[in-house]
């Protein structure tokens, strides 16, 4: 995995040094975050920046990588939400049918 | 029975009636059911989808043809169209979000492809393929993540 001084340091425009400086505070953050696709997200993105500066990808090619590292995050997102519903409706089918089989049936 | 008891009963069907309510009414709170057609699908593109990136990568005596990249490329929108028939079919939007995903990713490869005009980086395929593999893996766990998959404890 690139630094993320060096990751920053490719970007050699001057007038571009406020997005410098939240890229590196985004790539700080993202490389300490307990999730693992946030996480692996602020890596890839460093070692993509490194690559396109030395050659290895062109300027598409990472644009078509960021877009992939995109939609992951998406797609991560839906799992997320597909978990939790799928929690609740165990927790709330499992509460119906435990308080009408066992509690309403003995106290009717 | 006394006034205690009763209040207490009353607010426990009421309780439950919203209960039942809401996991019989299909409430958009629940996710729909585990679906093996969707699951076989996702798996399906996962082969197709990383079958044609190898075929489509640079290596020792491949030759690019447009022909052959714009047949690809039919041939995969034709199977996610299907997919994604199936999916609206089921009336679950997190499915058809799940779908909707991988298959923004497909059309991007191949924009790129016709762009370029020549086979895949095998750089850029190198990293592009675990970000790949990943995001089908999220989608097919999704599936088996949903209730009364046949196959969970």
């Amino acid at each position: 995995m690139a630094s993320i001084s060096s990751a920053v340091n490719t970007i050699k425009d001057d007038s571009l040094a406020l997005v410098k400086d939240e890229l590196k505070s985004l790539l700080t953050q993202a490389k300490d975050d307990t999730i693992e696709e946030i996480r692996e997200t602020g890596e890839k993105i460093a070692t993509w920046l490194v690559m396109r500066a030395k050659g290895e990808l062109t300027d598409d090619e990472f644009q078509s990588l960021l877009y992939a590292r995109d939609q992951l995050l998406r797609q991560f997102k839906i799992k997320m939400e597909i978990d939790a519903r799928a929690r609740l409706e165990r927790i709330a089918v499992g509460l119906v049918n435990l308080v009408l089989d066992k509690i309403i049936g003995i106290a009717f | 029975m006394h006034a205690p008891a009763r209040a207490l009963t009353h607010r426990l069907v009421f309780f439950l009636s919203v209960l039942f309510a809401l996991v019989t009414s299909g409430c958009a709170l629940f996710t729909s059911h585990y679906d093996a057609g969707a699951y076989q699908n996702f798996t399906n593109l996962k082969a197709f989808h990383l079958k044609f990136l190898e075929d489509q990568t640079a290596q020792e005596g491949a030759t690019y043809s447009e022909e052959r990249m714009t047949s690809a490329c039919d041939v995969g929108e034709l199977k996610f169209r299907e997919a994604d028939e199936y999916a609206r079919g089921k009336g679950d939007s997190l499915r058809i979000d799940a779908l909707d995903v991988l298959h923004n990713v497909f059309k991007d490869n191949c924009k790129l492809a016709r762009k370029q005009k020549k086979l895949f980086n095998p750089v850029y395929i190198n990293e592009l393929t675990p970000t790949l593999t990943r995001n089908y893996d999220l989608a097919i766990a999704g599936e088996l993540a949903r209730v009364k998959n046949p196959n969970s404890k």
